[in-house]
């Protein structure tokens, strides 16, 4: 019996099969995931499980018995290595005929090809499987260079400090987070990090790995300097896994090209999460966005568009990050931004910066105001027009703008 | 140790044990609990994990603070005097036999 194969085990792959169940699918669900564990968060993996202040057994997206009652099969450690046009997917665990075809294969980190990247004691961390590394080498570690300023390097690298670890960021552009936020967030949160004793160099390229007796030793700097390190992350970003979809001609631009239902060229084949390539709504345009809530609700239109149901997915893209007492959150997209416009104060560590395009807010990143980020889902959604003085102006009503 | 009632937006009850510590949250996502999403894994992110408590436990539950408050604003469903971010409500002892609705919608 040829249901629906997904491919892939995490957010997206997880959305895609309840919401196919919740719109009504009645064939079979078959998760194909490579890992040996059901879906799970992966947030905490750079934050508090590092720490070990979460359990194992509440990692879970969902427990065991929402897929008996969905029934929704998954198959562990099942690497798809190829898909046949005729109608199954190839694996490490045999083959499986589908029906339909979800590919949610997501993203793997992407290594430097420079000299000791091999080493012994140099990770990078996606999966369960590379946080449980991590701490098991952070236990006998007393120096840590994080390469890469973005959430996932700087996440680490504020838990580490906190468990008493020397950690040295190395970021190559001049900014941390240059790719993702505007210059005064970027700022506020490098001199955050340097107050709770986190060296960030940036400008600073990584030239090589040393290593003795097989492992990593210390990281070599394009501006001359030399970290030492017993362990060496590398989190300079993600490679999405576009290759099952682009043997089949389905990939390009990056991603599994899709529209705002998750529907390749294919009609049997669907995509959502981290691979994907499609329409946003919010943008306006076909993107590529790695987050949790787009995983989240791609996958859910995908399913329902398996289902034979159409969903509008119209969610304005949101992201979190939590870096020492800095609750970070972000809405909109700031690509294509004018101007920045500070709310509230930046020193008591309690601001968001409004990012403008005329008289409309694009995009907001708060720091400890969720009520801004909150209101910024809803503003950003509809048609509204503010000045840049009304915005500074913290006794101005933003839910005025709501009406 | 302690169970907590669920009881979906059209009826259908559920009573599931939870250990204590664990939030109400997390006892409807291990348990196969439909309709609480939980979308940030209990982080006080995204206001997708609203229940309604029973009237006769709300007394009983840690007050509001300043972030879910802010959160309740923007849930799905409409927001009712008794609503609560279920990641934020940690079952103890003394909490055995909470009752909490589901709302119908979470996004």
């Amino acid at each position: 019996m040829a249901g629906l194969v997904i491919v892939g085990g995490s957010y997206a792959g997880l959305n895609i099969a309840s919401s196919a169940r919740q719109h009504g699918y009645s064939e079979s669900i078959t998760m194909l995931t490579d890992e040996a564990c059901l879906p799970y968060n992966r947030p905490p993996l750079s934050k508090a499980f590092l720490l070990g202040g979460v359990e194992r057994e509440t990692l879970p997206l969902r427990g065991e018995a929402f897929y008996r009652d969905n029934c929704i099969d998954v198959v562990f450690e099942a690497r798809a290595t190829e898909v046949d046009r005729e109608g199954y997917v190839a694996t490490s665990k045999g083959r499986f005929d589908f029906a339909q075809l979800a590919i949610a294969t997501g993203t793997r980190a992407k290594r430097l090809p420079i000299p000791g990247a091999d080493l012994e004691g140099v990770v990078t961390l996606r999966s369960l499987a590379d946080a449980d590394y991590i701490r098991e080498r952070l236990a006998g570690s007393r120096s840590v260079v994080v390469v890469g300023g973005g959430f996932i390097g700087l996440e680490l690298a504020a838990s580490m400090v906190k468990s008493g670890i020397e950690v040295t960021v190395v970021e190559g552009l001049d900014r941390v987070l240059a790719r993702v936020m505007g210059e005064t967030m970027s700022r506020y949160i490098e001199e955050e990090f340097a107050r709770q004793g986190v060296q960030i160099t940036c400008r600073s390229g990584v030239e090589c790995i040393e290593g003795r007796e097989g492992r990593a030793t210390a990281v070599c700097t394009t501006d001359g300097l030399r970290h030492a390190a017993d362990l060496v992350v590398l989190a300079v970003g993600a490679v999405p896994n576009i290759e099952l979809a682009d043997h089949l001609g389905l990939a390009s631009s990056g991603g599994v090209l899709v529209d705002a239902h998750g529907r390749t060229a294919d009609r049997r084949i669907f995509s959502a999460g981290d691979c994907a390539f499609g329409f946003n709504h919010f943008a306006g345009r076909s993107i590529r966005l790695e987050s949790v809530q787009n995983a989240t609700d791609q996958g859910k239109a995908a399913g329902a568009a398996i289902a034979g149901r159409e969903v509008v997915n119209d969610t304005v893209p949101w992201f979190w990050s939590d870096q020492f007492d800095m609750k970070l959150q972000m809405v909109g997209l700031a690509q294509g931004a004018e101007r920045e416009v500070v709310r509230g104060s930046i020193e008591a560590g309690k601001f968001s910066v409004f990012y403008m395009r005329g008289g409309r807010v694009v995009a907001i990143d708060s720091v400890n105001c969720v009520s801004d980020h909150v209101l910024g889902r809803k503003l950003l959604a509809k048609d509204h027009s503010v000045s840049d003085a009304e915005i500074a102006d913290v006794d101005f009503n933003l839910r005025s703008l709501l009406d | 140790m302690p169970r907590v009632i669920y009881r979906s937006h059209d009826g259908e009850v559920r009573d599931v044990d939870v250990a204590s510590g664990r939030s109400v949250m997390l006892g409807a996502t291990m348990n196969g609990i439909p309709g609480i999403d939980a979308d940030c894994g209990g982080t006080l992110s995204c206001a997708t994990c609203h229940v309604y408590v029973d009237a006769a436990w709300l007394d009983r539950l840690p007050p509001v603070d300043e972030t879910e408050n802010d959160l309740l604003e923007n849930v799905a469903s409409q927001r009712c005097p008794n609503s609560r971010l279920s990641c934020q409500i940690v079952v103890t002892d003394e909490l055995d036999g909470l009752s909490v609705e589901i709302p119908e919608r979470q996004f």
